[in-house]
């Protein structure tokens, strides 16, 4: 398996995660409604948590020790990988909230 | 259906007119009268007096509300949307300071068969060391034989003011101006007044203000006349539905305050009232339309909650609590404004009533007061306001003086539709303060809520309803955090409570789907003829809740 | 189950029946409701406050008002509130007949013009004074307070204001023949007088002599025979502005009629016709009010001749040409003295 491929599974998965704990946060009331903040903040916590869990989740699908060959390059693919994965979350976490921008995903940014 | 080219104009005469206004002006916040601008005149003896300051200060926000920022034009008339009148206020008082009949009159001016002539006649029908001698500075304390003839000849006098150029009132020149728009409007315009037949003003003015109307238009502007038969005339005949302490002799004491309006009497007054209204000839070919409205249950004690033990004659003092007559008497002027053109062309007055349902407590509903076909509308279009001033003064805390309407700016803001953000803090306070006077506000001094307008037409119900569940009117702060804004209406249909994880209701929940209907729902419409900021903004949040309520 | 439902109307005795979600016409039910509705009745110690508490009536002349709903309503059996108080005024209004019947010669009347005293109405003069005030004050009504037998241009409204002794005590009334003013008070004695209120009063409720009893039941026999020739005139006046009819007169006056004569065989006096002079009024009253006797006289034998619609001066029309008329009040005849 491409080590690239897992990382941007885990980037959808993360933004599927994000997008609905962030619906679930209710609009608030008041002159400064916190819940934008708060969508924010789940947004980057969840990117935070992006490359951990697509550098743990690679790890585990990652070809066996004994294909030498195929674990180096894996291996040596993650840490791009893992990058790119993280920078796909933000780039399509970016890409929805401006699609959704009067919604509550819109709060990402 | 009355046209779009008929023009509309209210007066409000005395204090139970003012409140009666009152509920006209809160019916008109809440979009009961599309598309219509209307000329109110207030009338009072009485400058001071407190339902007509009450009143004209909530005219006036209304105006400041439907205005651009700092202009007072009063906006444009619109469709769908609150506040969507167009109200232009006149106010008119008689201002009788230190003066009685007699030094108004003049009685000893003149030759001497003049001086006796007009003694003879004022003798003959106005007790001389009474009804001639009171102090008139607050109003004609219930003596409306004396008011009927003082009122006519009051507007007349300013009329010859005006014609002469003579005058810096602030109250006849408005006078003034509402008589130019009678008169350059007096085709097919109707004229609706408010006013009681059992107190002091309105019951003297009713009968003579369409001749005195005509009078001192023709007066103002030379070789100009109002035509009577074009500009039809509409009142309430509201009888006496509250009563105050009675007055003592010690009240009665001095010469200025020897006549002192006594509640007893007002059934009596009413009675002598009605008998007139329905035989004089000069009544029953002015007006078209008599809404005889009544109290038939226990007439409201105003004095009960009060600490003085004074008879309160008129003054600041006099702030008498809102009750469900006078909506219902603003519900006769919207009866009357629609009316077909042909309905009113009548030879004489007709006599109207209403009947409502009465199964051991009243149940009031939308249909009750402006009848089945807009009946449901009335209600949808209460409901969303009052859901309006829930959200801005429960939920964004503007009851307590915190800019509540500001909250749904910022909400909208926050959800990148930056079409508001040239709103200024004061144009959205102005909002707030509007929506403290019809729902309610917590008093700063001691913290208790305290009820506005809509409040207290409920509570003049006793244990009836008024169209909304009872748990649409939280009663103390603490319930307030716990409104349900969905749940003001009593179908279900009508109701946008979403159910929480567990069942049950969650108002949170609702408050959620609620701005998810702000911010995808509520873009306006052109049809509803919105032009400024602050009306756009407005009808947003009326498209909103009107959705939530699954009205459209 | 048919819906429970209340009108929101005056507190009445009567239930006002009616149907929810419309506006419901009770135009012809108002004279119903306006009679049935709740006042309340008013103690003896309140029963002198009704006159100062009935300032509901929203019009300056309330007062000549009150007394035509009075007449008109006094066939009526409630005996509350304002019928209370309409009984009252019957009495007031029974003793100013008397006083004119028994004492036409104590009585005096002033018309007053009700136009303002400046002559340019245009100018800036008190609005407020009573003459003109109270003159645009009558509206539609003008036309009732005016003498119609006059060309419309120069119809002017008026008021005759009466007097007796010089006191003023109210006045002649289109709608009612008279009313009381509201502040009057008379210390003349007289049976027509409540000596502790000063107030008119029935005079049947006090002594009569026979004179007095014959005067009076002619003068209000009078007043019923003549009511109607009022009404034509008024109606020439008002024309088709509005709708006249006074004939609500005939019922108290007959009333009063059959109580005087109640009253004479209580007393057993055998009522004779006792023709009064009275010359007081103008038009359009006179036709009503005035009545002259006048004898003829000269060759041929002393004759009568009674009339009622006389002019101001009172002579009668057809009194004998050549050789005068007498009024016999004016001649020396012992009292008892009776023509033939």
């Amino acid at each position: 398996m491409n080590s690239y491929i897992v990382p941007l599974i885990a980037a959808g998965l993360m933004l599927l995660i994000a997008a609905v704990i962030s619906n679930a946060i209710a609009f608030e009331g008041g002159v400064n409604p916190k819940d934008p903040r708060k969508r924010k903040i789940v947004f980057w916590l969840v990117a935070l948590l992006n490359p951990i869990v697509a550098y743990a989740a690679s790890l585990m699908l990652a070809p066996d020790s004994s294909q030498v060959i195929a674990h180096n390059d894996y291996m040596s693919g993650l840490p791009i990988g893992t990058g790119v994965g993280f920078l796909v979350y933000i780039i399509v976490g970016f890409g929805i909230s401006k699609a959704f921008r009067t919604g509550k995903l819109g709060n990402w940014f | 259906m009355a046209s779009n080219d008929t023009k509309n104009f209210v007066i409000a005469i005395g204090g139970t007119g003012m409140r009666c206004l009152e509920s006209f002006v809160h019916l008109c916040a809440a979009g009961m009268f599309d598309n219509k601008e209307i000329e109110v005149l207030t009338i009072d003896t009485d400058q001071e007096n407190g339902n007509k300051n009450r009143v004209e200060n909530l005219v006036q926000n209304y105006i400041r509300i439907k205005s651009e920022h700092q202009k007072n034009d009063g906006g444009n008339p619109n469709v769908k949307t609150f506040f969507s009148a167009k109200i232009n206020l006149y106010r008119f008082w008689t201002d009788y300071q230190e003066q009685s009949y007699k030094t108004l009159s003049k009685l000893s001016a003149g030759s001497n068969d003049t001086r006796q002539e007009n003694k003879w006649l004022s003798d003959l029908l106005l007790e001389e060391d009474t009804v001639q001698s009171f102090d008139l500075g607050h109003g004609y304390r219930a003596q409306t034989h004396l008011g009927s003839h003082l009122m006519h000849h009051s507007i007349l006098h300013a009329a010859r003011n005006l014609a002469a150029g003579k005058t810096d009132s602030p109250a006849e020149k408005d006078l003034g101006k509402f008589l130019d728009k009678l008169g350059a409007e007096s085709a097919d315009s109707r004229v609706f007044v408010f006013g009681s037949v059992f107190g002091g003003t309105g019951a003297s003015s009713i009968p003579v203000l369409p001749n005195a109307l005509k009078e001192a238009y023709s007066i103002m502007v030379q070789g100009k006349s109002l035509d009577l038969d074009k500009v039809k005339f509409g009142s309430t005949l509201l009888t006496e539905y509250f009563s105050f302490k009675k007055p003592t002799a010690a009240d009665k004491s001095t010469t200025e305050n020897s006549v002192i309006a006594d509640s007893a009497f007002f059934a009596l007054n009413s009675q002598a009232a009605l008998q007139f209204y329905y035989t004089d000839p000069t009544v029953k070919k002015r007006y078209s339309r008599f809404y005889h409205i009544g109290w038939p249950s226990e007439t409201q004690n105003v004095d009960s909650n009060k600490d003085s033990n004074k008879v309160i004659t008129g003054g600041s003092s006099q702030k008498n609590k809102c009750h469900v007559l006078e909506l219902m008497c603003a519900s006769a002027a919207f009866d009357f404004f629609n009316l077909p053109t042909s309905e009113l062309d009548t030879q004489k007055a007709r006599y109207l009533m209403r009947s409502v349902p009465h199964d051991g407590a009243y149940t009031f509903r939308g249909s009750d007061f402006v009848g089945p076909k807009d009946g449901d509308e009335m209600e949808h279009k209460l409901s969303a306001f009052l859901a309006f001033c829930h959200i801005a003064l429960a939920i964004n805390k503007g009851a307590d003086g915190q800019p509540g309407v500001k909250g749904f700016n910022q909400r909208l803001q926050k959800q990148n539709i930056t079409a508001y953000a040239g709103l200024t803090d004061e144009d959205m306070s102005q909002i707030d303060l509007y929506l403290r006077s019809f729902a309610y506000r917590i008093n700063p001094s001691n913290q208790e809520l305290e009820h506005g307008w809509l409040y207290q037409i409920r509570q003049s119900v006793g244990s009836g309803t008024m169209m909304f569940n009872s748990s649409a009117f939280p009663t103390s702060i603490k319930d307030l955090d716990q409104v349900d804004i969905g749940s003001i209406m009593k179908e279900e249909g009508n109701q946008w409570s979403e159910k929480g994880l567990f069942g049950g209701e969650s108002p949170s929940k609702t408050f959620d789907k609620f701005v998810e209907r702000l911010v995808d729902g509520g873009t306006v419409d052109p049809s509803q003829k919105v032009t400024t900021t602050k009306e756009k903004f407005i009808a947003h949040i009326c498209n909103a809740l009107l959705k939530s309520q699954n009205f459209q | 189950m048919a819906q429970e439902i209340k009108s929101l109307v005056v507190k009445s005795q009567e239930n006002v029946a009616g149907s929810v979600g419309n506006w419901t016409d009770i135009t012809d039910r108002m004279p119903n409701i306006i009679r049935t509705m709740v006042t309340g009745k008013m103690d003896e110690e309140n029963a002198h406050l009704v006159s100062a508490a009935l300032t509901g009536m929203p019009s300056v002349f309330a007062r000549a008002i009150l007394f035509k709903d009075a007449l008109d309503k006094s066939g009526a059996s409630s005996k509350e509130g304002l019928y209370e108080f309409y009984a009252n005024l019957i009495d007031e209004w029974r003793g100013i007949i008397s006083a004119i019947a028994i004492d036409p010669d104590r009585i005096s009347r002033k018309r007053v013009y009700l136009e303002y005293s400046a002559a340019d109405d245009t100018s800036m003069h008190n609005v407020f004074e009573p003459k003109g005030a109270f003159g645009s004050a009558l509206m539609e009504k003008k036309w009732l307070w005016v003498d119609s037998s006059l060309i419309e241009g120069e119809q002017r409204p008026f008021i005759d204001v009466l007097f007796l002794d010089k006191n003023l005590i109210g006045a002649a009334s289109p709608e009612s023949l008279f009313f009381t003013g509201v502040d009057y008070k008379v210390a003349h004695e007289g049976p027509y007088i409540d000596l502790k209120s000063g107030k008119f009063q029935d005079p049947l409720k006090a002594s009569l002599t026979k004179e007095d009893v014959e005067s009076l039941h002619f003068f209000v026999n009078q007043l019923k025979e003549n009511w109607s020739k009022l009404e034509e005139k008024l109606r020439s006046g008002v024309k088709d502005r509005f709708t006249v009819a006074i004939d609500y007169l005939d019922a108290p006056l007959q009333t009063f009629l059959d109580d005087i004569e109640a009253y004479a065989a209580s007393k057993s006096y055998d009522l004779a016709k006792r023709p009064l002079s009275i010359d007081t009024f103008e038009a359009p009253f006179d036709i009503v009010f005035n009545h002259s006797v006048l004898l003829g006289g000269g060759s041929q034998p002393m004759s009568s001749t009674s009339s009622a619609a006389g002019t101001a001066s009172g002579s009668a029309p057809g009194a004998a040409q050549s050789s005068g008329a007498y009024n016999p009040a004016d001649l020396l005849l012992p009292e008892g003295s009776e023509i033939l």
